[in-house]
């Protein structure tokens, strides 16, 4: 690569780092391409050379985030034995990415089609692993057998609830949510995974 | 470092990730036909699309748009 394009890829890098931290922190409604480029230091019209869209750009940074979810899912959960330790990798992915995760779960409605087609896309990297260490438990009795798609369903659906919701779990923090108390993940993410497999869980016939 | 597949993205590192667990092979063992093979772009549209459906429980077309859309950013399917 020469210096050249060396250059306008670390650019483009920039632009979408600054876009992933103000989405992040904003919300993807409100944050504007001026806003971006402001944020990235480069003029409003270089931010177009690199995103001819601000749908562009949205897509583009989801499937940057996409990309680096599916990397994280893969290194965590493939070390990982039982369902509960991938459930508890999941999570920790959630809590690591926590803000910019629950703005995606915001922009769902506003999102354009291939975007919002990203997302299930990442969901596919989570289900995969889940469902694959699942089907072990399943085999050897641990787990009911329920389709897969309300295992994940069921799970997905209940973390997505409290983080939608967190004003609700953790309050309105001004600290923002990277405090403990802020997030919903540290907060409440081991008292969901424990009920999540409480109700999947065969118990034993006690003597 | 993991190699990637070319046909459905999945990082591949220990042998049996790899179709019929042959290293060689640029593609994983969800994408290998029982004989080894890669699968088609036909073939790996309709097992992408039944594994979204089946674990996400999405509509047919949703998740057929959705693999569709996996599918273009993979080496194996640029073009396509």
């Amino acid at each position: 690569m020469n210096k050249r394009s060396q250059q306008k890829e670390q650019t483009r890098e920039r632009i979408l780092a600054s876009a992933h931290r103000l989405f992040a922190a904003k919300g993807f409604a409100t944050v504007n391409t001026l806003d971006i480029a402001t944020q990235a230091k480069i003029s409003h019209g270089s931010l177009f050379v690199h995103f001819p869209t601000r749908n562009a750009l949205i897509i583009a940074v989801i499937s940057r985030f996409g990309e680096k979810m599916a990397a994280r899912v893969h290194d965590l959960a493939e070390a990982k034995q039982s369902l509960k330790t991938v459930l508890e990798a999941h999570l920790e992915i959630l809590r690591e990415n926590e803000l910019f995760y629950v703005q995606l779960l915001l922009g769902m409605s506003i999102f354009p089609t291939q975007a919002r087609l990203q997302i299930i896309a990442i969901q596919s990297a989570v289900s995969h692993h889940i469902c694959l260490t699942a089907h072990k438990e399943i085999k050897k009795g641990k787990v009911m057998p329920l389709a897969d798609d309300l295992l994940f369903n069921t799970w997905i659906g209940l973390l997505h609830y409290y983080l939608t919701n967190r004003e609700m779990f953790v309050g309105r923090a001004n600290s923002g949510l990277q405090s403990s108390n802020g997030s919903v993940i540290e907060t409440h993410g081991q008292k969901l995974l424990n009920h999540f497999m409480n109700l999947i869980t065969i118990k034993t016939q006690e003597a | 470092m993991a190699t990637q597949c070319i046909a459905c993205g999945m990082p591949m590192e220990k042998d049996e990730d790899f179709a019929k667990g042959d290293k060689s092979k640029k593609y994983c063992r969800f994408c290998a036909k029982p004989d080894g093979s890669m699968q088609n772009f036909d073939e790996k549209l309709k097992s992408l699309t039944a594994f979204i459906v089946r674990t996400q429980g999405l509509a047919q077309q949703m998740a057929q748009d959705a693999a569709k859309e996996m599918m273009s950013k993979l080496p194996a399917w640029s073009g396509k």
